[in-house]
């Protein structure tokens, strides 16, 4: 949940203050009750089809060619995410710690980084997360406490920015920000805990969503409308500006080590919806034999923008105004369809665990026993 | 010579073929998981098949002769062969045992002279003179029988007495080990200032005794098992038997079943057998205190000791378990915590330091006051090298006086010392080889690394710490970022005997009393819930009935003890049972030496209850 919330710190606040001014925040909120509305309707597909497996929950509610097809987008719209996202943060990083590195070495880094993570599995990636969630936060709060001198409540007003209308707009426009919903569905078969799917699901969003509408509100008081269509990353601006102290300042690098990391669980997390669409659709037992390619893919992606802010116009094209809208709504279709058709709870829990065994391999012990 | 072949490589590393051995996978939970299974326990290895043994022949020379012939006599001089006339019943035996393994006054006291001198004595005879010996004869705690000549081989070399009867397929084994030993001494790797100061040692059933002493309860099993084909050794798996996972057991057990290599000698060496993962991250934990091997058990932990080595393995075990020090819960809490706390912080200076300095330096050194910046920068201007060669070149210096003062003689050992502060601190500083303020750096480091209490944690750091070098030298915190990122991820890959690595702080379980800080005792009611115990509870929410105003009535303590919970009345320094005075109790302080009587009141019907 929270990397929403860090990575839309990166650029989009820009692209939402240009089109409803010091009323984005309120966009943000409309588009997180957009979210929480396409969420809530990917629930309830997950709730129609049980513990079936995503691409066999798909081909089983719209048929097989067109769950397919539906995979497919969903893949394709996350690898746009997985590499831009990772290409913005990479040029952050480039901005703020290491600008004498080329940047296609830090494409590297991230991407082998994101990689392991997702080799390893979803359950180390979720459990590796945990440790990072308390340190961005607390750098988060670092940056807004050092702003804090520099930021003026009335810099929020007027409250409708440019306009209820824009404001509205702009704010069913930037739905797709949560076009990642899907997420709790691919995963689905995969989850311990699948009965916990909505209230988790439905906190996570809730939580990025504050995180977006604070960072927007912090945006505004800190940089006022037309500024702030002129701040390319907002964040890296101000962690530059956290003045602690006399002998505590300039510590961008600082917080940019700790974003690394929710670029890194962002990335992974990534990866493994991928892994899990592209192992689902091709009925193997394993995601390894993907990972390379998947990885120079992502790679390939994230090298063509020029610069970071090229990645973010990029993305906001592909991914928050078009297909994370779509991504939103389709959950509520296939739960009409679902229903239409009237498939039930009633589907078997397939196995847990995202198998690194190819299929078809027996034991050794039973190798053995047909050997005697 | 033909050229390697790397699509084969890449195959067989992203789809292995059919029939090669894949790695088990093993959880304490009940969920079905996907892979290889462990083998069912009527798989044979191939140390079962060594283990079938040849039977024992009727012929008493026969016997003699193969015992013989396999212990290499006349060529060994120290595997004795007795041979003696039994006069009651009246038959031969062949006696064998190695001098200096077993203990000659076990063997004339149990085996000679009952055979020699006092069967007579003996009245009535069993039909059966196996039996007879066994039953009335050899007078020891622990006499087995025994019908296979490997079993016979493993005895004599375990230091047991073999007695071998005339016309009889069965020969009688008696326990006789006695070799000389290192008396029990101070732990010498995990040294504390308060609490018990018992190590291990190499004799196994002294190690096991000491275990014992500490818990003194029926539930604890030791289980021996055999190590090694070629040369058999001998280890214990204890385990509290109303307390273990079961599943976590059986699985400990089927990996020390399944080893089939020539000789296990040492416990590190059974580790690496063991252990599921060969990643740099330790997974089984070492300890020399019997104290702490109790203590982990009483928590649903398994140990593992071996013949020969002075310490048990403890799994399954958490990376927070490696920071744990025996101390922290034998002091009061809070200064548990503050010790905890202090090695917590010198777990990430001794990792991270020399990494984060050249990495601010190199690459951020906006991070850091001016004044400061100047000072280092200044200190470093006469330096030839770069940042990063004079860190490794001065790590590598203090490696090296690390290792050179773990081996060198006790008589000059204090002299390393001085030799190493001479040759680091001084001269390479007066030499512009290193700057002052690494030396503050690598020294920090090294004792930050001093304060980690297991050794096996301490060699991890130390490669670690190379690690975040190169990548902070390379990248800066970026570099770092991603290193730690990657190990993260790794850790929380791993379980130890299907416990996730990172327990109990993720996966977090609630209501865990055995996580990150030290808990008051009279608070921690939870056993680590991340162990699966069968007993999660280890006392009720009130421990301290005193305090609450309540006393244990007799009834109350037997349907206690029942339930099995703690006998608040039988454990040492705590005993109000009948006749023991309850301390503190009159008002005025004095002890009257009187008891409580059944309705908690003292008998000058005062009922003052402790303040």
């Amino acid at each position: 949940m929270y990397l929403l919330g860090v990575k839309v710190l990166y650029l989009f606040p820009t692209t939402m203050s240009e089109k409803a001014g010091s009323s984005a925040w309120i966009s943000a909120a409309i588009a997180a009750g957009l979210g929480l509305l396409g969420l809530w309707g990917w629930v309830l597909w997950i709730g129609a089809t049980g513990g079936k497996g995503f691409v066999a929950s798909l081909r089983e509610t719209v048929g097989r060619i067109l769950g397919d097809v539906t995979a497919l987008f969903l893949a394709a719209m996350l690898t746009a995410l997985t590499s831009l996202d990772i290409r913005m943060f990479v040029g952050g990083a480039v901005i703020g710690i290491v600008p004498e590195f080329p940047i296609d070495a830090l494409l590297y880094i991230a991407i082998l980084s994101a990689a392991y993570g997702a080799w390893l599995g979803l359950e180390a990636v979720g459990r590796a997360a945990t440790f990072f969630l308390a340190p961005t936060l607390l750098s988060l709060a670092v940056v807004i406490y050092g702003v804090s001198r520099t930021f003026h409540l009335s810099e929020l007003m007027p409250l409708w920015g440019l306009g209820f209308r824009p404001t509205v707009l702009q704010g069913l426009a930037n739905a797709g920000l949560f076009g990642a919903v899907p997420a709790v569905a691919i995963v689905k078969s995969y989850l311990r805990k699948p009965e916990e799917i909505p209230s988790r699901a439905a906190a996570g969003v809730l939580a990025a969503a504050a995180i977006l509408i604070a960072a927007l509100v912090v945006l505004a008081g800190v940089f006022p409308y037309p500024m702030s269509t002129r701040t390319v990353e907002p964040l890296g601006v101000m962690a530059r500006a956290v003045t602690l102290g006399r002998f505590v300042q300039r510590l961008e690098a600082l917080f940019t080590f700790t974003w690394f990391f929710g670029a890194a669980v962002q990335g992974s997390f990534a990866f493994m919806l991928l892994l899990i669409l592209l192992s689902q659709l091709s009925n193997t037992g394993t995601y390894r034999p993907f990972m390379p390619g998947l990885a120079f893919l992502v790679f390939g992606i994230a090298g063509i923008p020029s610069d970071t802010l090229r990645a973010a116009e990029v993305l906001d094209a592909v991914f928050t105004t078009t297909t994370g809208s779509v991504a939103l709504g389709i959950g509520w279709v296939l739960y009409a369809v679902a229903i239409a058709r009237g498939i039930g709870r009633d589907s078997g829990r397939p196995r847990q665990g995202i198998a690194a065994a190819p299929k078809g391999s027996e034991p050794v012990s039973a190798q053995k026993a047909r050997r005697a | 010579m033909p050229l390697p072949n790397p699509w084969r490589f890449i195959k067989a590393t992203f789809t292995p073929p059919r029939g090669r051995s894949e790695r088990t996978t093993f959880s304490l939970g009940g969920r079905p998981i996907h892979g290889r299974q462990p083998a069912p326990p009527s798989e044979k290895t191939g140390k079962d098949r060594a283990q079938s043994g040849r039977p024992l022949s009727t012929s008493l020379e026969k016997n003699e002769r193969l015992l013989k012939q396999v212990f290499h006599i006349p060529a060994t001089s120290d595997v004795v062969f007795r041979n003696i006339t039994c006069s009651v019943p009246r038959l031969k035996v062949t006696v064998a045992y190695v001098e200096g393994l077993a203990a000659f006054e076990k063997v004339f006291g149990s085996v000679l002279q009952p055979l020699m001198l006092l069967s007579p004595l003996r009245k009535g005879v069993e039909r059966n003179p196996v039996k007879h010996l066994k039953d009335a004869l050899l007078a020891n705690g622990q006499v087995e029988e025994k019908a296979t000549v490997e079993e016979l081989i493993e005895s004599i070399v375990a230091g047991d007495t073999v007695v071998l009867l005339q016309d009889r397929d069965r020969a009688l084994v008696v326990e006789t080990k006695g070799w000389e030993h290192r008396p029990v001494s101070e732990a010498v790797t995990e040294r504390i200032v308060r609490g018990p100061q018992q190590g291990f040692v190499e004799v196994l059933r002294i190690n096991t005794a000491l275990v014992r002493s500490a818990v003194r309860s029926p539930d604890l099993i030791v289980e021996d098992i055999s190590l090694g084909v070629r040369a058999k050794n001998r280890c214990a798996l204890l385990y509290m038997d109303s307390l273990a996972n079961e599943k976590a057991v059986a699985e400990l057990r089927r990996r020390l079943n399944g080893i089939d290599t020539s000789e296990i000698l040492t416990s590190g060496i059974l580790e690496q057998f063991i252990e599921s993962s060969h990643s740099l991250l330790p997974l089984i934990m070492s300890t020399e205190r019997p104290d702490r091997a109790a203590r982990y058990l009483m928590r649903g932990a398994c140990a593992v000791l071996v013949s020969g080595d002075p310490f048990a393995l403890i799994l399954p075990v958490t990376l927070f378990t490696f920071l744990q020090s025996p101390e922290d819960d034998y002091v009061r809490w809070p200064y548990g915590n503050m010790i905890r706390a202090i090695r917590y912080i010198g777990f990430l200076l001794a990792l991270y330091l020399p990494g984060l300095y050249v990495a601010v330096v190199n690459y951020h050194p906006e991070m850091i006051p001016t004044s400061l910046i100047m000072a280092i920068a200044a200190s470093r201007e006469p330096i030839p090298f770069p940042l990063s060669l004079e860190v490794i070149l001065m790590y590598g210096s203090f490696e090296l006086i690390r290792e050179a003062g773990i081996r060198i003689p006790s008589p000059i050992g204090p002299t390393i010392g001085i030799v190493g502060a001479l040759l680091i601190g001084e001269a390479a500083v007066a030499a512009s080889i290193v700057s002052p303020i690494l030396v503050i750096i690598i020294s920090v480091t090294a004792v930050a690394s001093f304060t980690l209490p297991n050794q096996e944690l301490a060699m991890y750091t130390r490669l670690v710490t190379l690690i975040f070098l190169i990548a902070g030298a390379t990248l800066g915190l970026l570099g770092i970022a991603s290193v730690t990122y990657i190990m993260l991820c790794h850790a929380s890959s791993l379980k130890s005997l299907g416990v996730p690595f990172l327990s109990p702080v993720t996966p977090r379980r609630a209501q865990s009393s055995y996580g990150v800080p030290v808990v008051p005792p009279w608070q921690a009611g939870k056993r680590p819930l991340e162990l699966r115990p069968k007993d999660t509870t280890r006392q009720p929410p009130v421990a301290r009935l005193w305090d609450k105003g309540e006393i244990l009535k007799p009834s109350t303590r037997a349907s206690a003890l029942e339930t099995g919970s703690p006998a608040r009345g039988s454990q040492e320094g705590g005993q109000r049972g009948a006749g023991q005075p309850k301390q503190g109790t009159q008002a005025s302080g004095s002890n009257r030496g009187s008891s409580p009587g059944e309705d908690g009141r003292h008998q000058d019907g005062t009922g003052k209850q402790p303040a």
